[in-house]
């Protein structure tokens, strides 16, 4: 604790202090004669009354000292310092801002936004530094970026930074950005102090631990006192996110009311040419999803942009995905057992919608971009293993045919976790002289609606006289199997769809190729269980995940452009051994992105406001449990901090108050 | 005595009082006819009891009718009307100097000449005792207009005195008054109740009517707030500082607490009490004394 008087010349007046003390003592020593009738009766009422009186006289005495010394100490003007050494007292500091640059300081609160109002301090803080100082300023958010690598004294620099900065509309890396500071503060020789600027909201603020380092001293400053109401659209998906020209996608996206006051917002679809709308009604806190349906018929990339209707947080209230919408779809077959893979590609020619393209083990080694892979007699090894089971975690559809010379373990390979089970020892393969036959084996299953009717056939029709004896899979959903129950076709979900086809297609061991409902059933499988997600290289980012394509071969600088509506956003070049990767490092803030090549438009990436951003909710101030920690919240309070707190209009209440008092006391003691 | 003017009887004074008359309600002791009924027998028209006869009665007195008849000597009796004594004490002590326009002693003296006055118009007789802590002066009854003069004159000249011990001077002139009568008080009664009311003992057992007056000016009544003062006694000179805030409240609770003893004890003694307020005329005194 720290006191500093402004008008120190003024302190010989504290001797007045024993004005009313001196008052009272020599007040008695004259008065005024007055002749009286009987003195002795008085002097018995005196008796009487001077119990009551004395500890009276003694109150008003004590009162009216105080009220001199109120008002003696509102004229020395006294500034009070709380928790830290007095300023211009020749003490150096190293101070490190920490300024919350994430999304929810875009939150407007009276006429200024958050972040401002957080700027606007930590201006007041860098002016309050002296020459010697040195500081630096974190930007708290994904990824933490300081203005210096280390502390520096230019703060004219700082300051202008705080002037320009702006809000990165990403989340918050909170114990990064301690620790980021703690480090640069670590073996500093002047006082070492840390201020957080920040609106502490509570989902990125609770739970947050930090051991502040010995010496440190933190100043945890809050920004914003309001719980601001905000309805946000927090997802949104398109299912699938590949359709086919004419083909009905679902639009799925989700509209959350972080507020606990219902809410009624309209939720606007725009797609192309198609704009769709819907109300919808929220209860406090409620996540609703909301389905649109579309039947996009334009081929090519189409953004699909979900609106809400205005609020008092706009920055959450729009989000964009991009689907591909295809003419056909590319069913990727490797041929490792030829007729099998000679069928499929008849039937998939056959379908129309579909193209076959033919995959060699070269192609198996990069990184998988169809919309399903079919496998024909793979047997699980080599170095297409990984890709494929990588390809399978994307959400891909792998149709895996073992094949004859398949062996026990192999299944292995990309089998589910959940499936695993004793595949036994030796080859799979058998063999029937009675030809085994089919039968649905689970009728209910949405891909068989088309067959329900008759129209298409019976799937089940057809023969075998070889099949692979495969062991019990757990988790497995057979949607064909034998007579005998061994599963002749199983789906197991792993990321995507792995369809375990044991279905021989050879002619010697089966008819069911050349059955008519071949050729439907392998369409109906196609499109129910391929990739939900589009293909390729991720293209909806968060706010804060960094922008980036990968060229195959290597392009220069000048050639690629990134696009957010007609603002170029800068990009670095990285070459590496597998052609050029792309990033956009200040792409951090929401929207539709276009890279463009020599000016024709290659690829759309999305940039989406994060969820976690949109609950407004703020908490207090951590202290981290640390004594050293102080919370400074209130418009004054940094202020107070910096250039005291002026203790005279405290002192003036005080004296009135004690004037009041007095009154009160006189009042009731000279009441008749 | 017309002619000749009194600081504490003036003409106008005499005017108003014309319509007054002293009658004490008691019976009273007397060597003159007069219009007051007394408790001894004697020769009136109003006939009162028989009592046997004596010897040394007058034999015209006996009833020779009931004589006839019962061959007994029976005297008949009659009320003695007679003339009344009054006796004023006038307490003449320091304290009955406070006041101003009038000190409580010019008021007091103003009562005690107006009731002489009205005392002697009727033949009746008044005495007139001045004290303080000692009887400083001492009228014994008289009716006469030369009386009247020389009690005006004493008012005229008397002084406040020393303390008050009032119980003191009421026992002391006791054995002064021979016949009873009305014996009236004029003090501030800055005294022991129990000690006034045991002197008054004596009186009242003996029969005399005792009215008290008890004079007070407003400032004693309820004491002023003049802030921090050095009380000085009248009597002995004490001082006591004191704040008058600090004693108001007190002062007045006790003020009224005394006057209600004297009032209570007053009519359990079936003694007359009235609270004479200087700042009051003196004639609403006489209320009190009418029949």
């Amino acid at each position: 604790m720290n006191l500093l008087l402004t008008n120190s010349v003024l302190l010989p007046l504290a001797a007045l202090v024993l004005v009313p003390l001196v008052l009272h003592l020599f007040a008695r020593a004259r008065p005024p004669v007055y002749e009286f009738s009987s003195v002795a009766f008085l002097r018995q009422v005196l008796r009487k009354a001077i119990r009551i009186k004395q500890p009276q006289s003694l109150l008003v005495l004590m009162l009216r000292t105080l009220l001199f010394a109120a008002l003696i100490g509102a004229f020395l003007k006294p500034v009070f310092f709380a928790g830290q050494a007095l300023p211009g007292l020749g003490v150096r500091k190293d101070v490190v801002l920490i300024v919350d640059a994430t999304a929810s300081m875009a939150a407007t609160e009276g006429s200024q936004t958050r972040f401002a109002a957080a700027c606007a301090k930590g201006a007041e803080i860098l002016n309050g530094l002296s020459t010697a100082d040195t500081a630096n300023i974190i930007w708290l958010g994904t990824p933490n970026r300081s203005e210096f690598p280390q502390l520096g004294a230019n703060v004219a620099f700082l300051k202008k930074a705080l002037r320009q900065a702006s809000v990165s509309y990403t989340a918050a890396d909170v114990t990064g950005a301690l620790g980021l500071a703690a480090g640069m503060l670590r073996d500093r020789a002047a006082a070492r102090e840390v201020y957080v600027l920040s609106d502490f909201q509570a989902t990125t603020w609770n739970g947050v631990t930090f051991a502040v380092p010995p010496g440190l001293r933190l100043y945890t400053v809050k920004i914003g006192e309001a719980q601001l109401p905000n309805v946000a659209v927090t997802s949104l998906a398109a299912e699938p996110a590949r359709p086919l020209a004419g083909q009905d996608v679902k639009v799925f996206c989700e509209v959350q009311n972080f507020s606990p006051e219902p809410a009624i917002t309209t939720v606007y679809l725009r797609a192309g040419e198609t704009h769709q709308s819907q109300e919808v009604r929220l209860t406090p806190w409620q996540k609703l999803p909301v389905l649109f349906q579309l039947k996009p018929t334009t081929v090519g990339e189409q953004t699909l942009a979900v609106a809400l209707s205005e609020d008092a947080f706009p920055a959450d209230n729009e989000r964009w995905a991009v689907i591909d919408v295809v003419q056909e779809l590319n069913i990727g077959i490797a041929g490792y057992e030829p007729e099998t893979a000679a069928y499929w590609r008849r039937a998939v020619g056959a379908l129309g919608w579909a193209n076959a393209v033919t995959l060699t083990d070269a192609d198996l080694e990069k990184p998988v971009a169809v919309d399903a892979l079919f496998l024909a007699g793979w047997a699980g090894t080599g170095a297409a293993k990984e890709r494929v089971a990588g390809y399978l975690k994307q959400g891909g559809l792998v149709v895996w045919f073992p094949g004859t010379a398949t062996e026990a373990g192999s299944l292995q390979t990309l089998l589910p976790k959940s499936a695993a089970a004793n595949p036994g020892a030796g080859r799979l393969w058998e063999k029937a002289a009675k030809p085994w036959r089919l039968r649905l084996a689970d009728p209910a299953n949405p891909m068989l609606a088309v067959f329900a009717s008759g129209t298409y056939g019976d799937p089940a029709r057809g023969t075998f006289t070889g099949r692979l004896r495969l062991p019990e899979l757990g988790g497995a959903k057979p949607i064909l199997n034998y007579e005998d129950g061994q599963p002749a076709l199983t789906v197991l979900r792993d990321g995507g769809a792995l369809l375990l086809w044991n279905l021989p297609l050879q002619r010697e061991v089966s008819d069911w190729a050349l059955q008519i409902e071949f050729v439907p059933f392998l369409g109906e499988l196609i499109l129910h269980y391929r990739q939900r997600t589009a293909p390729g290289p991720q293209r909806d980012f968060l706010a804060g995940q960094m922008l980036a394509r990968q060229f195959e071969v290597e392009v220069l600088d000048r050639d690629v452009q990134l696009r957010r509506g007609e603002t170029l956003v800068p990009v670095v070049r990285q070459a590496g051994v597998r052609g050029t990767l792309l990033t956009a490092p200040e792409g951090r803030v929401p929207g539709v992105y276009s890279w463009q090549y020599r000016g024709a438009a290659l690829e759309r990436q999305t940039v989406n406001f994060p969820p976690v951003e949109s609950d407004l909710r703020t908490g207090p101030a951590p202290d981290f449990g640390h004594p050293s920690v102080v919370r400074i919240s209130g418009k004054r309070s940094l202020e107070q901090m910096r250039e005291g707190q002026p203790l005279w209009p405290w002192l003036l209440a005080v004296g009135l108050l004690v004037a009041g008092l007095e009154g009160l006391v006189l009042m009731r003691v000279d009441r008749p | 005595m017309a002619q000749q003017q009194f600081k504490y009887l003036r003409p106008e004074d005499i005017r108003r009082l014309a319509s007054y008359e002293f009658a004490p309600k008691a019976l009273v002791e007397g060597y003159l006819s007069g219009r007051h009924r007394s408790a001894t027998r004697g020769t009136s028209t109003e006939f009162r009891d028989y009592r046997q006869y004596a010897p040394g009665d007058d034999p015209k007195l006996v009833d020779w009718k009931v004589f006839a008849r019962t061959d007994r000597h029976y005297l008949r009796t009659f009320v003695h009307e007679t003339n009344l004594d009054c006796h004023v004490f006038l307490d003449s002590s320091a304290s009955m100097g406070f006041g101003q326009n009038p000190t409580k002693l010019e008021y007091a003296s103003f009562f005690a000449a107006a009731l002489c006055h009205l005392v002697t118009r009727h033949t009746d007789r008044v005495s007139l005792q001045l004290f303080d802590e000692r009887i400083r002066q001492f009228v014994p009854p008289g009716g006469t207009r030369r009386h009247l003069q020389n009690l005006m004159h004493l008012l005229e000249v008397n002084q406040p005195g020393s303390k008050t011990s009032l119980a003191a001077s009421l026992r002391r002139a006791f054995p002064l008054l021979r016949n009873k009568g009305s014996l009236v008080v004029i003090s501030d009664f800055f005294d022991n109740v129990s000690d006034i009311f045991a002197a008054l003992g004596l009186y009242l057992h003996r029969g005399f009517q005792v009215y008290l007056f008890h004079v007070l000016t407003p400032e004693e009544l309820d004491l002023p707030d003049k802030g921090l003062l050095s009380f000085l006694d009248l009597e002995d000179g004490q001082r006591l500082i004191a704040h008058t805030s600090d004693l108001r409240r007190h002062y007045r609770q006790a003020m009224e607490e005394h006057v209600r003893a004297l009032r209570e004890l007053a009519v359990r003694r079936r003694v007359g009490y009235s609270l004479a307020r200087t700042d009051t005329h003196y004639f609403t005194l006489f209320d009190q004394l009418v029949a």
